[in-house]
């Protein structure tokens, strides 16, 4: 396993992938992009008060992959956003939830990268 | 499983997309991926599938107004799969309506979503023997 971190639960790709590490790591890879360019966008989105039907997009967009390498906190604040979103409303517990994403992304971000492809 | 069986991958999201793409090569499949509905369209157009696994939200067009094309204005008989991040049952009646065959949630268990794919696949040849 490419990656020991009590944030990060890779057991859902690894029981895909049979606990081939080279495929984990090309999909830590992918992860790590795809989750970076974003999240920015999703805090630009937030911080910027931007359009909610756009902040429930991204969000619905990251889950996605929030819910394939699991960090936690991240994939449980993504669904609140998500659907706080959708309702178009707790634009104020929506950036709270940014915030610990933020907080629980950055500090398995370098474990992320050491595991990558 | 899937020997040999051509299936077009809908995602936008490449983590989704190579996922997919494992799951299904792993068991046989033959794979072509689309980054959205409208290439999905383009994609049905000048190749036959057996069976097409796709994404609900996606940009340019979804999922959901794809499958709709591709099963009533083109008329194509191909079993579809849903794949969404939501909850199944509280999308039903919207999947259901637009032509999808049935739908999974993400992240997926890969030998149900073979199974299923098999099944639709076996059950949609028997339609179309039937009704010769």
């Amino acid at each position: 396993m490419p990656i020991q971190h009590p944030l990060i639960d890779l057991s859902y790709i690894s029981e895909i992938s049979g606990g081939d590490e080279g495929y984990i790591r090309e999909v830590i890879g992918i992860f790590v992009d795809t989750m970076a360019t974003g999240m920015l966008k999703l805090s630009d989105l937030i911080r910027n008060n931007g359009d909610f039907e756009d902040i429930h997009k991204q969000a619905h967009f990251l889950k996605s992959s929030a819910g394939i390498i699991k960090i936690t906190g991240v994939y449980d604040s993504l669904v609140k956003i998500d659907g706080l979103a959708k309702q178009r409303t707790g634009l104020d517990e929506i950036k709270q939830s940014l915030n610990l994403i933020i907080t629980n992304y950055n500090e398995a971000l370098p474990f992320l990268i050491a595991g990558r492809a | 499983m899937l020997e040999g069986k051509n299936i077009l991958i809908v995602d936008d999201n490449k983590l989704n997309q190579k996922i997919l793409g494992f799951v299904l090569e792993k068991n046989g499949a033959v794979i072509k991926v689309a980054d959205n509905g409208l290439e999905a369209v383009e994609c049905v157009l000048f190749q036959r599938f057996d069976a097409i696994v796709m994404d609900i939200q996606m940009p340019e067009l979804g999922g959901l107004e794809a499958s709709r094309y591709i099963k009533f204005e083109m008329g194509l008989n191909i079993p579809i799969v849903g794949l969404t991040a939501n909850n199944v049952e509280d999308e039903n009646a919207t999947w259901t309506a637009a032509g999808m065959d049935m739908c999974v949630s993400k992240p997926f268990d890969p030998p149900v979503l073979c199974e299923l794919i098999v099944q639709l696949i076996e059950n949609n040849i028997a339609c179309q023997y039937n009704t010769l």
